[in-house]
């Protein structure tokens, strides 16, 4: 602990990464990494789009326009594979041509 | 007995002697008022603004609060939220004083005042608070920052000891005769923020719901953390959510995101209004400028959240 004479000194250097749990959750929002994250299916305009976010991938399915879009964000990984990405795009398209079955 | 009626359009204040509306009150009818500035016609209740009245005479004097408006980001509307939070709450019938400590002192500004002398000649001891301190408004006193504020931190510097006590050693001995202390701060983060966080007790940080702004609630939570480790006293109360762009996406996720994060301090967002970016140049609070403004009525809202009174400037 420093002395008191130096405690400005102390608090204007110090980074205060201690404390960086508390901002744990906004520093998700901010950077947009996976940490919180949860895989999920939101529905939007009354049905028409289907958006399915799994691992760091988000995919939008559009009924009628037979359109796709894939969207990654890195977080911890790097990098995706192309393999990965059309995987879990196929896999919405599925999820959504077995919904209209 | 009289109660005081404010139009909610114009913020006029209208004293009404209730012996000329006893006979309505007694037979249980409504009661509209119409404003003889504006004439908006309104309800009012008026067995509210009586219980209030007599709560208020009632209500011991409860000890100073401190409330800091601060983020090491600039351009988030510290100054804004510092003018209209004091007005606000002035105009709620609250005594309160308005401490700029940001070099630019731009509060002065806002409020259309300029004083020959401020917080920098009070600490430097060169004049005394009845010299430094200007009656802004009804119920709003003013301390204003400046150029002069450069000095001050090289005093601060100087000190061997206690220097983060500089601006309460100072404050505390005056503070007693407001209810309200509100603290604007400069953007950064200097010795002169770290005064500011050992004096006040509240934390209000206006932040822009984009990513910048956001990141610089991210550092400054941290920095607040390394703070309270010597005084506990200093607590985070509000994040208020300003420039909020209702015609985009981007500011309502952003804002519903911090909403889940930080339940507890989040406030009602300030939508982004012109109005907000014009009052200044004319001297005027939002609430003396465009009384009717979304920007006002978001304002009266912080106000009534941080007052604690639901019917706070209704």
């Amino acid at each position: 602990m420093p002395q008191k004479k130096d405690i400005i000194d102390y608090i204007l250097a110090d980074r205060g990464e201690e404390f960086a749990a508390r901002v744990e959750g906004l520093d998700c929002l901010i950077y947009r990494n996976d940490l919180g994250l949860k895989d999920e299916i939101i529905e939007d305009h009354d049905g028409k789009i289907r958006q399915i976010l799994k691992e760091n991938v988000f995919v939008q399915v559009w009924e009628g326009k037979a359109k796709i879009r894939v969207k990654v964000s890195p977080g911890k990984k790097e990098t995706f594979s192309m393999k990965k990405i059309a995987d879990i795009a196929v896999n919405a398209i599925l999820d959504e041509l077995k919904k209209e079955e | 007995m009289a109660v005081i009626i404010v139009c909610p359009k114009c913020a006029k204040k209208h004293k009404v002697n209730l012996d000329t509306v006893k006979e309505k009150v007694s037979l249980g009818k409504k009661i509209v008022g119409r404003c003889k500035s504006c004439r908006h016609r309104f309800p009012v209740q008026l067995d509210k603004l009586i219980n209030q009245k007599k709560e208020r005479f009632q209500r011991p004097k409860t000890s100073t609060r401190k409330i800091c408006v601060t983020l090491s980001k600039g351009g988030v509307g510290k100054t804004t939220t510092s003018v209209n939070l004091s007005a606000g709450l002035a105009l709620a019938g609250h005594k309160v004083l308005l401490v700029d400590t940001d070099t630019q002192g731009q509060s002065s500004y806002g409020l259309g005042k300029k004083p020959r002398a401020g917080l920098a000649e009070l600490l430097t001891k060169k004049l005394t608070p009845e010299e430094c301190i200007v009656r802004a408004r009804k119920n709003l006193w003013l301390l204003s920052g400046g150029k002069s504020l450069t000095e001050i931190k090289r005093v601060i510097d100087r000190k061997t000891f206690g220097a983060e006590w500089t601006l309460s050693k100072v404050l505390n001995k005056l503070d007693h005769r407001y209810d309200f202390v509100i603290i604007d701060t400069a953007p950064g983060w200097d010795q002169l923020t770290v005064n500011v966080l050992f004096y006040g007790t509240e934390v209000l940080v206006p932040v822009a719901l984009e990513v910048m702004p956001l990141h610089g609630l991210s550092e400054f939570m941290k920095s607040l953390g390394s703070i309270q480790k010597y005084r506990k006293e200093t607590v985070l109360k509000y994040i208020v959510p300003t420039f909020m762009d209702t015609r985009i996406k981007g500011p309502s996720t952003i804002y519903s995101q911090l909403k889940k994060l930080y339940p507890e301090y989040i406030c009602t967002p300030i939508r982004y209004s012109e109005s907000l970016s014009e009052a200044p140049s004319y001297g005027k609070s939002i609430f003396e400028f465009a009384p009717g403004s979304t920007a006002s009525a978001d304002y009266k809202e912080l106000v009534r959240k941080v007052t604690l009174d639901d019917s706070a400037l209704l």
